[in-house]
């Protein structure tokens, strides 16, 4: 089909669907979709149904719609970076970005990454269900299920060797009556082409010993086992240890509002603090990566956000052990996100998410009350019905709720290639669920990409590992004592839910990427992240921000920029 | 306040300490510094007091508004005052006291575990112990407000200690969710600060508070209290730059059309109180669904022989003298428990919550010592009614009965000799 041709088919099959009249043209597989649409809804319609063709490559979306909020570059700040420069800048300091600072910091490279936040990972890593997926229910075919299927083999070495807590808790599907019993061979199929060992359909006694208390109508099961949980947070802080360790350099609070590009190739970018001087340039900017695209002068995919909500219960409510999932919520799913499930984490905190919504705002972390009900009630009964003698799920044990956004391209799969029109520059784009599952074998294809371009030669200091701080409440007796008697600091709980110590804390604020706010601390420490999110330690933690980084506590953050705790001094203070 | 050596062989082997005591006391706010006081005046040896905070106390330090200790001490005092008079008892005492100090475990046969910079990780083998932790907030998380999550939404407890504690305001402009009292006395002052209270809206249709609190807060200051109304959002991406409050209906469901808009740069939360009973659980000790406290004895006993509560730990009072009271009786009976005083006797009826009647508490009688009863009522009844209790045919007539007015009373022992069945108390209109 030529590319009019295509257009008009597209155009055809958007008026069918939604009604809506919006201008298409292609050229060289790019369609882009102009014009006006009567909603979001629509015009998000109108650049999947361009996407499901396939000869599209990718779809660029402009079609204008009420409500739509145009991205808007921040102000330069200062010129203090003016001057630098490095072999690459890594744009975004998400999973992918810090992951592929790993991989490139393998070569003799000077490496750079610039995250526009206060702190890393906050976008969509930060937000998401740090679940390690089997690639079982992404699309065969695709690059994301590649990389997917790629990545989750990969986790057990890389958690080892950033010393983050990681375990394979598994996936156990199960049967609630006989006619589903017919479709678990399937999911056994499945699980071995994914490279799960020794997949097969566990009877009751099977199912017992992995998962115990399960509805006496539950016969049969299949365990996928590559299913893992990951402690995110640490895991972000880890990769960045890592790779200053390796002499990579960190800017925060530093946003890229500029790429040059000079007879073709990437000459540097520039940022809200000044402009950096570099060769190859790695977008990986996560829900900006189409921004950073265009203003390299390569637009050739769009995002739309689409955000997922989960909610959280009570370390005290821990009903399961795996990945819990019956036959009819795996058939809730609905057609671009996986759906979501009931999922524990590494620290014991059941979680039910995450839900499915495009938004307008890429920035929207907003949750809603809609969005808890709706989980609440989907999963609540299922887990009820699979464990009947555990504790009934209860809403007052839910201790909070966050929202994210996934950057969706319309094509639903991840980009990973070399821009075809600028050399050096390298787009890490549109990495969506799973991509936190699939971050070591993105970063890989990434580092690929580049060695075959450039051809480093090797780092041979590279340093794999990284060691975490001590964690009081990880330790036993005897390691405490020896802890507390090194630094009395760690004798002091600060945190009374999770019990983190004043150690803990102040060896955050002076650890390698020290970012002085009160939710950078529950990151690396988990105080203030329990049943009583931080009513208690707050204050304590903004004493002991104040202290060791010196700035007066009316300019402590909750999360950087200008999320000030407090606003002013009372009129006579006591004391 | 001494404190006991390490045995060096345990030092060396960086076991941490081991102490022996009579009673352990966990928490030292008014409850746990009664009885402490208490149990070491009736005749308890070795009386161990374990608090995290630095100083003794508890949440009385921040509250440096008066009205406590008006029945106990026939004085009005503030808050630091009423813990000055206590912390002068203790101070006569022999009871030891170990500040900075977090227990992280109690175990069933009264070994509690804790933790402070000087010594370590240690243990308390004791032949009884005193929970009295406390409560703690209610926080956003567990009551579903939307929105986003910026700077300047906290609890009003939290509100408190950095005003009064630390000296610092948490906003100038400012919306409360919930009239319990700390959010009531906080209205008031933040006020007195300089702050614009824009209101308290509570979901209920009436108020959480005390009375006293709603008048000397609230009316006194021209802050509008709405009933039936709660937050449905909150805005703002950095600082808190407003909310938006609904009216809501008989199922406390938000009425559609009823949304406005308030700016404010601060959101406070007065949504209620949990007792604190992670420890109890640790312990084995059996909670009670109505109060979120340990199933209690008159004696204060919990399920777990030796193991005593008292305070807010074992369901939430509405006055410090209250607390004083259980505090005292734990004390009192964790001394003669260690005593050997505790004979094997008729038994235990439950006492439960009738008509009308949200939580009453204690919740068992075990005819070892006198029953005072706190009832806290289901719902407003701003009529003439009689509460009774089943089946002692006891009545008593009150001219309302509030939720937010817990009622306290003694029942005469000797009534209760011969009862064998459940004593039940209900609230009846009359
Ligand atoms: C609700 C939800 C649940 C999820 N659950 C899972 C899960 O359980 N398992 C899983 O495998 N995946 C999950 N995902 C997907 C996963 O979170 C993402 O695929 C992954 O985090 C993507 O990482 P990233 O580094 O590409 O993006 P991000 O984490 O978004 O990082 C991009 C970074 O770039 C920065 N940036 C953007 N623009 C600029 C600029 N101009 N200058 C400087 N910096 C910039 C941003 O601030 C950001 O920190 C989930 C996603 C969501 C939203
Ligand atoms: C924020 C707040 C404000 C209040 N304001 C008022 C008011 O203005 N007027 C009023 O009448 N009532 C007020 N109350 C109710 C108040 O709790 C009671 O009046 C009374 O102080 C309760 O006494 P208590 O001893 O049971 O608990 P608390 O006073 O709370 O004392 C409990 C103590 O136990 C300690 N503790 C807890 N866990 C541990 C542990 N694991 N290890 C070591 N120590 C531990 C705590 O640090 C604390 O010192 C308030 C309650 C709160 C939460």
């Amino acid at each position: 089909m030529d590319n009019e041709k295509l257009a008009q088919t597209i155009q055809g099959e958007i008026v069918q669907a939604t009604g809506e009249k919006v201008a298409v043209s292609v050229r060289d597989g790019i369609a882009e979709l102009t014009g006006q649409a009567g909603s979001l809804q629509n015009a998000v319609d109108a650049g999947h149904i361009a996407a499901g063709l396939e000869q599209v490559r990718q779809v660029v979306n402009d079609v204008d719609y009420p409500g739509k909020m145009p991205v808007v570059l921040p102000p330069k700040i200062s010129d203090e970076l003016t001057g630098k420069e490095f072999d690459v800048v890594i744009v975004g300091g998400g999973v992918i970005g810090l992951a592929i600072t790993r991989e490139l910091s393998r070569f003799d490279l000077r490496i750079a990454l610039i995250e526009r936040h206060h702190d890393l990972g906050m976008d969509q890593t930060a937000h998401c269900n740090a679940m390690i997926h089997p690639a079982l229910l992404t699309e065969r075919g695709t690059l994301k299920w590649e990389m997917n299927y790629k990545g989750n083999a990969m986790w057990d070495e890389v958690a080892g060797q950033l010393d983050v807590d990681f375990k394979r808790i598994g996936t156990l599907v199960v049967a609630e009556n006989s006619d589903e019993e017919l479709f678990l061979p399937g999911v056994v199929d499945l699980a071995k082409s994914q490279n799960d060992p020794e997949p097969k359909v566990l009877d009751r006694a099977g199912l017992d010993r992995i998962e115990p208390g399960l509805a006496p109508n539950i016969k049969k099961g299949v365990l996928v086992w590559n299913t893992g949980v990951i402690g995110v947070f640490e895991l972000i802080i880890a990769y960045a240890e890592n790779a200053l360790i390796n002499g990579v350099k960190f800017f925060l609070n530093t946003s890229a509002t500029g790429v040059q590009v000079e007879d073709g190739s990437i000459r540097a970018v520039e940022t809200t603090r000044g402009t950096i001087k570099t060769r190859i340039l790695v977008n990986a900017a996560g829900l900006y990566s189409d921004k950073i695209a265009e203003l390299a002068g390569d637009r050739f995919f769009s995002l739309h956000p689409r955000k997922g909500e989960t909610i959280i219960f009570d370390k005290s409510y821990q009903p399961v052990r795996t990945v819990l999932a019956t036959f009819s919520m795996v058939g809730e799913r609905s057609a671009y996100s996986k759906g979501g499930g009931i999922i524990p984490t590494v620290d014991g905190n059941l979680q039910f998410g995450p839900t499915a919504e495009e938004v307008f705002d890429r920035g929207d972390v907003a949750t809603t009350s809609v969005a808890r009900e709706t989980l609440f009630s989907r999963f609540a009964p299922s887990l009820q019905r699979a464990k009947p003698h555990y504790t009934k799920p209860d809403r007052g044990t839910i201790i909070t709720q966050f929202a994210g956004c996934r950057a969706a391209t319309y094509k639903e799969d991840f980009i990973i290639e070399p821009s075809k029109k600028v050399r050096g520059l390298v787009h890490v784009a549109g990495i969506q669920s799973p991509g936190l599952a699939a971050a070591p074998a993105v970063a890989e294809r990434a580092k690929e990409i580049i060695v075959e371009d450039r051809h480093p030669a090797e780092n041979m200091k590279f340093e794999p590992r990284r060691v975490r701080s001590k964690h009081f409440s990880e330790l036993d007796q005897r390691e405490r004592m020896e802890l507390i008697r090194s630094n009395p600091l760690y004798g002091h709980i600060v945190c009374r839910c999770e019990h983190v110590s004043e150690g803990e804390i102040v060896t955050a604020l002076h650890g390698g990427i020290a970012a002085y706010s009160v939710d950078a601390i529950k990151r690396r420490t988990r105080a203030g992240a329990g049943r009583c999110q931080g009513g208690f330690c707050m204050p304590r933690v903004l004493d002991i921000i104040s202290r060791e980084s010196n700035i007066d506590k009316q300019l402590a953050t909750k999360n950087g920029g200008k999320s000030f705790i407090l606003r002013g001094k009372v009129k006579q203070v006591k004391k | 306040m001494v404190r006991q050596a390490h045995h060096e062989r345990d030092y060396i082997l960086n076991l941490g300490m081991r102490m022996q005591a009579d009673v352990t006391v966990i928490g030292s706010g008014p409850a746990g510094l009664v009885a402490a006081i208490e149990a070491s005046r009736s005749g308890a040896k070795d009386v161990i007091l374990l608090e995290r905070e630095e100083e003794l106390g508890g949440i009385l330090k921040q509250c440096i508004h008066n009205g406590f200790g008006l029945e106990q001490f026939k004085k009005d005092y503030t808050g630091p005052e009423y813990a000055e008079r206590l912390i002068d008892e203790i101070r006569k005492t022999e009871v030891r006291c170990f500040l900075n100090t977090m227990v992280t475990g109690v175990s069933a046969n009264r070994t509690v575990t804790a933790v402070n910079s000087e010594d370590g990780v240690f243990q308390v083998e004791a032949k009884s112990v005193v929970l009295a932790m406390g409560c703690r907030e209610r926080a956003r998380g567990s009551i579903n407000i939307p929105g986003t999550r910026p700077a300047g939404v906290l609890t009003a407890g939290t509100a408190q200690r950095l005003v009064n504690i630390e000296g610092f305001l948490p906003g100038k402009e400012v919306v409360i969710l919930g009239s319990g009292d700390i959010g009531l006395i906080m209205a008031r002052r933040l006020t007195l600060e300089g702050a614009r209270v824009r209101g308290v809206y509570e979901i209920m249709n009436y108020p959480g508070g005390l009375k006293r609190n709603i008048v000397q807060c609230l009316n006194d200051f021209n802050i509008p209290l709405y009933l039936s109304h709660t937050v449905t959002e909150i805005q703002g991406r950095e600082r808190v730059e407003g909310v938006v409050v609904s009216q809501v209906d008989e199922k406390m469901q938000p009425i559609q059309g009823s949304e406005k808009f308030l700016q404010c740069d601060t959101l406070l939360l007065s949504v209620g109180l949990i007792p604190e009973n992670e420890l109890s659980k640790g312990a084995g000790v059996e909670l009670s669904r109505a109060t979120n406290g340990p199933v209690t004895a008159e004696t204060m006993e919990t399920s777990v022989p030796g193991i005593f509560s008292c305070g807010n730990v074992s369901t939430v009072f509405d006055l410090v003298d209250y607390v004083a009271q259980t505090g005292m009786s734990a004390g009192r009976n964790a001394a003669r428990f260690v005593a050997g005083d505790w004979k094997e006797n008729g038994g235990s009826v439950e006492v439960l919550a009738g008509e009308n009647v949200r939580v009453v508490f204690p919740q068992r009688y075990c005819f070892r010592d006198e029953l005072t009863l706190y009832v806290r009522p289901a719902k407003p009844i701003e009529k003439p009614v009689t509460l009774s209790i089943a089946p002692i045919e006891m009545n008593i007539k009150r001219l309302y009965a509030r939720p937010n007015e817990m009622i306290r009373l003694k029942v005469d022992r000797k009534k209760l000799e011969k009862v064998t069945e459940p004593i039940q108390v209900s609230i009846k209109e009359r």
